[in-house]
């Protein structure tokens, strides 16, 4: 009966939401004896009845009518009923395999239907808070790891640890596990992560003459923030003496809506982080930079605004004063071919394979400052706290997490996988040097600063480095932002 | 085509021909500006649907730098037009914007005609205030009201209902107001004749007043029709059932795939959704461009 | 008519009274209910919220708070960048689309060739996606390579920044926003135009009036219960400039863009404040109330509007 924990979570934050689980564990076992008791030893036929007990569940893990991946709930109900599913949209051919999931699920469970909720990627969040307000949401919803703590405190979603196989929450990569619990309950199955790597045009660069980014594996041994912005200069002032007025050394970040400040998290975080060190006496504002808000999440004085972030985001100014990449928001510069650098996610590469642009590229890791530093986030579906089909809603998740669903997935959309026998198990990954630093990076990279105000810390952020590219003073404008988001933050506390 | 300068020379046959050629100059200056500004205003429009006609690739490749690629198809193809009507299956977006458009048209008339004519003709105590209170309705947008807005739609059992999508701005203040101050316009005189010979009120309001506001009716269909068919925001909080979502939600789809850039069905989409209220507008015009004959009030 | 005329005698005095006073609330009851129900009353819950307190995340309110809200706002900076840039659209947009309307509509009116294409023209831009202008007007302003510095090139003239300018990104956003929306006005116009009786140019021409003071004493004054609609209508257009914003230039750089409608949504849906989120929403409203309750008097006409 006993329902072990990962025991390589062992983080701070973890102990205290532990002696929540172990009075669920303790709960259960007593349940269980003095159901044993009465019995007098016979068999327990009447152990699955305790609620979402895995001990029971995860012996009948086979029994289930379909591949449910790591579920380990009780078995699913005979009743009819309907799950909702928000999520975002993705394009036809994306859609098709989660459809064809849905087929397969439903004719093995027939009287459970999926109704899905397709919305734009940058409205979720918003139509998320929207559900949440009026007390009823779908079962599940597409959250991101960003926000756990938010899901946490706010009671959004329901912890999910009791619905899974353990060897399931031990495949997932540790940081992405991590990142997707708070305060030691599991809220969301991470499906794909997000970290940011550096593509290069191969053909801008030997037009110019400056030597390309280093193809390595390692995240440690690609450029420095130095030598990144050293070496676009160069390319830069080579390419305008040959005449040519268009191309751009850095192409325009396609996050959001594009341009300087259009995804904190992903892109220009990464700058500003990389510069503080988590092996740093924890007093220090190394370290503290490193984390980007207090140890409670709720102030970024003192972590957003130290000599160290603020080294990171002159350093990302430069790149803005010195011309290397538009102050604006340009669509698509990398694959027209007019952008020598672009920085973006693993799934850019499958769409290269696919659409064989006219031109020869690599990839290499991001920058490093005093650390390579990689911010990951991931897209996890999460359980609605209020849902009255809490086990079907958790056995949905992990159906579309099994192996099958995510290799699916995966050759269709080119995200990175976020469990190590799925990454094992494609062979690029293992032998192919971008797959190979997508695995490293994947692997090394952090969450976003952990706090339940991420969100307000996250929006509140964008639009000052978008300033700081314009040219405002780095300094002034993050101390102006870190006594901002101190002030947003105030009403977690 | 019979022109105002024809019927202006008619009505004063003896002015100088100078006059003539002033006028008529003065047309042709008239119309020159006339096209200058349909250009102008076509233009960026023009140029969605250019894009509309290139691969995803070229218009990305063709945008920078500006060339004469940027502004015609060199490779036109119609595979954008194929995507969207394909695999997107943007035809049943636009049907179901087109359903909440007619729904919200429909309603606006109705609503903005009777209540634009009380407010216009007919006395009941507290008029003036009400249409205070309702004009004030209409200074607060959908995002600040959003949430409230969701209850109350949710609270009604609405939500994921075609009536959902329109029925919160089906009736708008500014319609109310529009047809207020076309009904005042109408000379008093007509309706009084009518009342002498026994017309009651709603007699009066369908034989005589309605039919003397139509271009006003038709510049109220007009709008709450591109009101209704550009909304964005409500529909994707309110509509949870794909099945139903509207084309500008489906537009905004297109263009949230990270890495996956889809501006040529985007473009194509973007086209296609315009050209039903160019057409509208080209239908209506009828009500907007006085006939020789007409003069005035009927 | 006359079938009319016979039951309208028929009936007696009391019930004819009383058909007399009907019909008005009869008739305002449909707008009554739906603006109540769907404007009003949140209009109302907007008011209320503005001195609550709320649960961050799942914005239900936790108590009342008097004055802290609109505290709060009036000490942010952002606040008052805010405020100034709605009244600065405001302005912008009257001063620009008005007499931009009132002349395309007189054109348009005048039967011109070529007055159908421009017609469908300006109504294209009021119809077209929010978004996908936005796209295609960032791609004009782009400040390398876009088209509007490109034609200031051939002409000579040095290129703008546009939506990076600290001055220029206002100004931006408002004459996209003239293009999109000039033709709100103009169907206003275009439709008063047509109630304008004929005989009164006829008269005019008579009299020997140029087109100009035909324009002053008899277009102008006649179209008066029009532009009291026009203007009331773009006051709430301008103020309420929402997506431009949020996909050119997300209120930056320094603020110089943002306006109530974008502070407000940024309050309720970034930083999960519902109740700072309603006071500048009450504090937008108090603004379009006096700005329209002025307009209203100064355009006040004879008989009033």
């Amino acid at each position: 009966m006993s329902r072990p924990t990962r025991t390589d979570d062992a983080s701070a934050g973890l102990t205290a939401a532990n002696s929540g689980m172990n009075r669920r564990r303790f709960l259960a076992g007593t349940a269980a004896l003095a159901a044993g008791g009465m019995l007098m030893g016979r068999p327990l036929p009447a152990a699955a009845q305790e609620a979402p007990a895995k001990g029971a569940a995860a012996r009948a893990a086979s029994s289930y009518k379909l591949d449910l991946g790591g579920y380990a709930g009780p078995e699913l109900t005979s009743q009819p009923i309907t799950l909702k599913f928000m999520r975002q949209e993705f394009p036809p051919h994306v859609n098709a395999v989660l459809e064809e999931a849905y087929k397969e699920f439903s004719a093995a469970y027939p009287n459970i239907t999926i109704q899905e909720e397709k919305v734009p990627y940058g409205d979720l969040q918003k139509k998320m808070q929207i559900y949440v307000g009026s007390g009823a949401a779908p079962d599940v919803m597409m959250g991101r790891t960003d926000f756990i703590e938010a899901y946490h405190a706010g009671n959004i979603a329901l912890p999910l640890q009791d619905y899974f196989l353990d060897e399931f929450l031990h495949d997932i990569l540790d940081n992405q596990f991590k990142a997707a619990s708070a305060k030691g309950n599991f809220y969301g199955a991470p499906w794909e992560t997000y970290f940011t790597m550096m593509y290069f045009n191969r053909d801008i660069f030997k037009k110019a003459g400056v030597p390309t980014p280093p193809e390595v594996t390692d995240v440690n041994a690609g450029w420095t923030a130095e030598e990144f912005i050293a070496a676009l200069d160069e390319l830069t002032q080579k390419l305008r003496a040959q005449g040519d007025s268009t191309t751009w050394a850095l192409s325009a970040a396609t996050h959001g809506n594009g341009g300087p400040g259009a995804n904190y998290t992903q892109v220009e975080s990464l700058w500003v982080r990389s510069q503080g060190d988590p092996n740093a006496d924890k007093g220090s504002s190394a370290y503290k930079t490193f984390l980007g808000v207090s140890e409670d999440g709720l102030q970024a004085t003192g972590y957003l605004d130290t000599p160290e972030a603020v080294k990171g985001m002159a350093n990302y100014q430069q790149l803005f004063t010195k011309k290397l990449a538009p102050p604006t928001a340009v669509p698509n510069q990398f694959v027209s071919g007019v952008g020598a650098i672009h920085f973006t996610g693993l799934n850019q590469a499958s769409r290269l394979f696919q659409q064989k642009p006219a031109f020869e590229w690599g990839a290499s890791p991001f920058p490093r400052g005093r650390i390579a530093f990689n911010c990951n986030s991931s897209d996890c579906p999460i359980v609605w706290s209020k849902t009255p089909y809490p086990a079907e809603a958790a056995a949905l998740v992990a159906y579309l997490c099994n192996d099958a669903n995510r290799i699916r997935f995966y050759k269709t959309w080119g995200s990175m996988p976020v469990r190590k026998s799925l990454i094992a198990a494609i062979p690029e990954f293992g032998n192919q040097q971008l797959f190979q630093l997508s695995a490293a990076a994947a692997a090394s990279g952090q969450g976003a600063p952990r706090s339940v105000g991420w969100f307000d810390y996250f929006n509140a952020i964008n639009p000052v480095v978008r300033d700081i590219a314009l040219g405002g003073d780095p300094e002034s404008q993050l101390k102006q932002a870190a006594t901002r988001i101190d002030g947003l933050l105030r009403k977690y506390r | 085509m019979s022109t105002v300068a024809s019927a202006a020379a008619s009505a004063r046959p003896r002015r100088r021909r100078s006059a003539a050629t002033r006028l008529f100059s003065a047309r042709t200056l008239g119309t020159v500006v006339v096209i200058l500004a349909g250009i102008v205003f076509a233009f960026p429009i023009a140029l969605a649907a250019v894009y509309s006609l290139k691969a995803t690739q070229d218009i990305l490749s063709d945008q920078y730098p500006l060339s004469l690629a940027s502004f015609i198809p060199l490779r036109p193809t119609l595979e954008n037009y194929q995507t969207v009507f394909g695999p997107l299956n943007f035809q049943n977006n636009i049907l179901n914007t087109l359903i909440a458009a007619t729904g919200q048209v429909v309603m606006a008339v109705v609503c903005s005609t009777l209540a634009g004519y009380a407010f216009a003709r007919l006395r009941f105590p507290g008029r003036d205030v009400i249409f205070s209170l309702l004009l004030l309705a209409s200074f607060v947008s959908v995002e600040a009201i959003l949430v409230p807005l969701y209850s109350i739609t949710q609270w009604l059992g609405l939500t994921s209902t075609y009536v959902a999508l329109f029925l919160p701005f089906a009736c708008n203040p500014f319609g109310i107001y529009l047809m207020r101050q076309s009904f005042r316009e109408i000379p008093v005189e007509l309706e009084e004749a009518a009342r002498l010979d026994g017309a009651n009120v709603w007699r009066i309001l369908f034989s005589i007043a309605i039919p003397n506001v139509l271009p006003a009716l038709a510049t109220l269909v007009l709008i709450q029709f591109i009101w209704a068919w550009n909304a964005y925001l409500w529909p994707v909080v309110i509509m949870q059932d794909p099945g139903k979502q509207i084309a500008q939600v489906a537009l905004a789809n297109m263009k949230s795939f990270p890495n996956f850039p889809m501006d040529g069905p985007l473009f194509a989409g973007a086209t296609v959704i315009t050209i039903p209220l160019v057409i509208m507008a080209i239908f209506l015009q009828k009500y907007y461009v006085r006939g020789l004959s007409s003069s005035g009030m009927k | 008519m006359p079938t009319a005329i016979r039951t309208s005698r028929k009936r007696n005095g009391r019930m004819a009274r009383l058909a007399e006073v009907l019909p008005g609330p009869a008739m305002i009851l449909p707008a009554v209910v739906a603006l109540g129900i769907f404007q009003f009353l949140p209009l109302v819950v907007a008011v209320v919220n503005s001195f609550r307190s709320f649960n961050p995340f799942n914005q239900s309110p936790t108590g009342w708070v008097g004055l802290a809200n609109y505290d709060e706002i009036f000490s942010d900076p952002g606040f008052q960048l805010a405020f100034v840039n709605t009244i600065a659209y405001i302005v912008i947009m009257l001063a620009a689309t008005i007499p931009l309307a009132l002349f395309l509509a007189v054109l348009l009116d005048q039967r011109l060739p070529g007055s159908t294409f421009a017609r469908g023209a300006i109504v294209a831009a009021l119809a077209a996606s929010e978004a996908v202008s936005a796209l295609i007007w960032n791609q004009l302003y782009d400040p390398r390579g876009g088209m509007f510095n490109a034609i200031l090139a051939a002409v000579g003239l040095p290129e703008q920044p546009f939506l990076i300018g600290d001055t220029q990104s206002l100004l931006s956003i408002a004459a996209m926003s003239v293009w999109k929306d000039v033709g709100l006005p103009m169907l206003i116009f275009l439709a008063g135009l047509q109630a304008i009786p004929r005989e009164l140019y006829e008269a005019a021409a008579l009299d020997g009036a140029g087109p100009w003071r035909t324009f002053r004493n008899v277009t102008l004054p006649l179209l008066r219960p029009s532009l009291v609609v026009a203007l009331f209508m773009m006051t709430i257009t301008a103020t309420r400039i929402f997506t431009p914003i949020l996909i050119l230039t997300q209120g930056g750089p320094n603020g110089a863009t943002s306006n109530l409608a974008y502070y407000s949504y940024r309050l309720n849906f970034e930083f999960m404040a519902p109740g700072a989120a309603s006071a500048s929403v009450v504090c937008m409203l108090l603004v379009i109330v006096v700005i329209t309750i002025a307009q209203t008097w100064l355009a006040r006409g004879p008989k009033g509007v």
